[in-house]
């Protein structure tokens, strides 16, 4: 037990010094993002001396990781609490995953419902999954936008529509990752379809659909692992769609955060997101356990 | 499994649960870049000065015909070579308090410390109090100095000193935005947005027709346009070349051309490498197709092939001897000087199309048999490696109108890259009205002509786009007017 405390003890420590390392190691000076263009010797030079970033770079990764721990992540280089600019940003960014993940998790069952019933045509099936995990997300929200507009719909904005801003760019999310969803809960249907237990509801006379309604419950069980995966892709990687529809979020930040050199703010965000997903993923595992356990338990 | 269901459910609707805003009374803007911070004093950012300077005055203004109009300053007088400023009584700031000498005092002098160029000319002076006028001097051309006040492309902003004397270091932005002007700030997203209200205290007997004004950063130019196409966006800044003809034809979108005349530069790093050598300039400005370079950043709208430092205004004279492309005389220089094939780093930010200028100046040199390497950085890596002079050999970039050459932001001592003013700038400086000043700059122009420390491709204007519900828009002062705009 205490080696497995040391091993995540000494993973967290690396982790956060190969992120500290990568964020310090972006070329350009922070002092330029907050001064511009015609920054002074002198105004460079105070900035740095507030900001510290001419300290050296082990006393810099030290102050961080103690800040990190104590919970105190210090001020953005613009003077911002890095608390208050992260949970300014997270409910965005836990509205628009949770939204996505909603419609993502609708239409992926809808879909596997149906996939699971129709014997024929199923290229409908192969093409479908084919072109939603190629179609970049940006081209997709392009053309939801371009037909809005042409239904006289406004462009959205965070800053007048607030969180209805988020339509769109949920239902882009959701639409893309529904797909790997249906994909995942379609394959385990197939797979109890041919097992003992199907015969058994053929015999009862079932028809597709009712043995696919019957199958279901089971293969979302089996694709829990995946589903709870494709929440852990949306929180990290809605950036995308919050650059493009100017949604204040995490992604939004993270990337500001980089152009901008803010190396506490890029640091402490990277931490926290690896944390998440680091929670997430054990979460599965877990899961991933007691689903094996309670297949073994039926057999 | 249901019980997961429904706490997902729940907290999805609470989060939804969000205000929406009555659009009527919003004057909604989207503009290309960030707003970096919420310091007008010493942001050159054109999206910090749209955005912010509704929410400040400046002691002068310029009226409609050019001339300086007092505004925050009630009366002033320049004898000798100090100038006196009475400041006008019962000016309220946003927070209630009265403006008092001391603030303007503050502002002014934070003003120059922030810039350089106008802090050099006046030869490092201050302005301080006296009773209730302000007063600076003895300085070089202080009669000038109002006219400065109202142009600077930075303004001179007035805030209460309290704002400024919360700073570290004075060089350091401001985080509180409190002026006089028409609005104040509501809230402000770095990077994302900036939402001003019209103000309790008017100023001036000011009536702004809009509740509020949102300032918001849509990076993507497909966004930009369908915003302004569905009635989102009020007006949008930098509308990019190839938009033009879609806005044209487009009843409901009204296009603003402004005048003013941008420029786009090579500045040449004479303090290090191959560019420091004055043959190599001149080989390398003469192998340039200004026309082409012009044409790959901005396409076929708002340009002006013209090499002159100060556009088309009053200070043109247009008699660069190497602002032409002549492959062969570059060629002839190259080989009489025993070029041996050194590569030419061209620094380059990744904004405003400017990257395919830079290969474009690529081709145009290996034309003339110049090895050259394109480097494009992102806007903070490039203001970071064209600071060190081992870094790069040129760098392009864009500059924006000034009325004088004092205000030329790369005509200032320390610049990257560094020249040799020719003791020409001391004289501008110096220079005690606008004929002599006009005078010193053809001398000094001409002397830059021949040592080449920059070569001008071109000079351009910016072109905004606005929704024909908008009345009222004025881009004459080559800043927006929102005092007079209203929704017809």
């Amino acid at each position: 037990m205490k080696r497995k405390i040391l091993v995540v003890v000494l993973s967290f420590i690396l982790t956060s010094f190969i992120v500290f390392s990568l964020s310090s190691s972006i070329e350009g000076n922070a002092g330029y993002a907050l001064l511009g263009d015609d920054a002074s010797d002198e105004a460079l030079s105070a900035v740095e001396d507030v900001l510290g970033i001419n300290r050296p770079f082990p006393i810099r990764y030290l102050s961080f990781l103690y800040s990190f721990f104590t919970l105190s992540w210090g001020r953005t280089i613009d003077g911002e609490l890095v608390f208050d600019a992260i949970s300014n940003s997270f409910h965005v960014t836990l509205a628009l995953s949770m939204s996505s993940f909603l419609i993502a998790l609708s239409i992926g069952v809808l879909f596997s419902l149906l996939d699971s019933s129709v014997k024929r045509p199923r290229f409908i099936f192969t093409v479908s999954y084919a072109f939603f995990s190629s179609i970049p997300s940006f081209v997709l929200a392009i053309v939801f936008v371009i037909a809005g507009v042409s239904l006289g719909y406004k462009v959205p904005s965070f800053q007048v529509d607030g969180l209805d801003a988020l339509s769109i760019p949920s239902l882009v999310l959701g639409i893309l990752l529904s797909f790997q969803i249906s994909r995942n809960i379609s394959f385990h249907m197939r797979k109890e379809r041919s097992s003992f237990y199907n015969t058994g509801m053929v015999s009862r006379g079932l028809g597709d659909l009712g043995i696919s309604i019957a199958l279901l419950k089971p293969a979302i069980y089996s694709s829990l692992p995946v589903i709870v995966e494709s929440f852990a892709t949306l929180l990290s990687g809605s950036a995308v769609m919050e650059g493009m529809f100017s949604l204040p979020g995490i992604g939004s930040l993270v990337v500001s955060a980089a152009l901008r050199r803010d190396v506490p703010l890029l640091s402490t965000i990277l931490m926290l997101v690896s944390l998440a997903i680091s929670v997430l993923y054990i979460l599965v595992d877990v899961l991933s356990g007691v689903l094996d356990r309670r297949r073994g338990d039926a057999r | 499994m249901r019980k997961v269901l429904l706490v997902i459910l729940a907290l999805f609707l609470f989060s939804s649960c969000s205000e929406r805003k009555e659009e009527g009374n919003i004057f909604h803007v989207a503009i290309t870049q960030e707003i970096p911070n919420l310091d007008i004093q010493g942001s050159s950012s054109r999206s910090t000065r749209d955005a912010l300077l509704p929410a400040y005055d400046t002691p002068f203004v310029l009226s409609d015909d050019g001339s300086v109009i007092p505004l925050l300053v009630s009366a002033y007088s320049v004898e000798g070579d100090t100038l006196e400023m009475k400041i006008s009584s019962g000016i309220l700031f946003h927070d209630g308090s009265v403006m008092t000498p001391r603030d303007v005092q503050d502002s002014l002098n934070r003003w120059l410390s922030l810039n350089k160029n106008i802090s050099d000319a006046l030869g490092g002076a201050r302005f301080h109090v006296d009773g209730e006028s302000i007063m600076i001097g003895p300085v070089r051309g202080a009669g000038n100095l109002p006219y400065l006040m109202a142009v600077s492309p930075d303004p001179p902003v007035v805030m209460p000193s309290k704002v400024i004397e919360e700073l570290e270091d004075e060089h350091l932005p401001v985080t509180k935005v409190i002026g006089t002007g028409m609005y104040e700030l509501e809230s402000f997203v770095p990077g994302k947005s900036v939402e001003l209200v019209r103000s309790e205290h008017q100023n001036f007997d000011r009536k702004p027709a809009f509740e509020s004004l949102v300032f918001e950063s849509v990076p993507s130019p497909s966004m930009r346009r369908l915003g302004l196409e569905s009635g989102r966006y009020d007006l949008i800044s930098e509308v990019l070349p190839e938009d033009v003809p879609a806005f044209r034809a487009n009843d409901k979108v009204k296009l603003h051309e402004l005048s003013e005349s941008e420029s786009l530069v090579v500045v040449y790093n004479k303090e290090s490498g191959v560019m420091g050598n004055e043959w190599m300039r001149k080989a390398f400005s003469l192998s340039l197709d200004r026309e082409g370079i012009l044409y790959s950043v901005f396409g076929p709208y708002g340009t002006t092939l013209d090499t002159s430092y100060m556009g088309m205004g009053d200070f043109y004279n247009g008699e660069d001897p190497y602002g032409r492309r002549d492959l062969e005389e570059a060629e002839k220089i190259l080989e009489e000087n025993g070029y041996s094939g050194e590569s030419v780093r061209i620094l380059v930010p990744d904004m405003m199309n400017m990257e395919d200028g830079a290969y474009t100046i690529k081709r145009n040199l290996e034309e003339a048999g110049i090895n050259a390497e394109v480097m494009v950085r992102d806007w903070v890596s490039f203001l970071s490696l064209r600071s060190s002079s081992d870094s790069y050999d040129v760098f392009l970039s864009a500059y924006e109108s000034v009325p004088l050459p004092l205000l030329r932001q790369y005509l200032v001592p320390g610049y990257p890259g560094g020249f040799d003013d020719g003791g020409y700038l001391e004289k501008l400086y110096s220079a005690e009205d606008e004929e002599s000043l006009k005078e010193v700059w053809k001398d000094a122009e001409r002397y830059f002509f021949s040592t080449i420390p920059f070569s001008v491709i071109g000079h351009y204007g910016t072109i905004y786009a606005s929704s024909v519900d908008i009345d009222g828009l004025d881009f004459s002062s080559g800043r927006i007017d929102f005092s007079s705009i209203r929704r017809i």
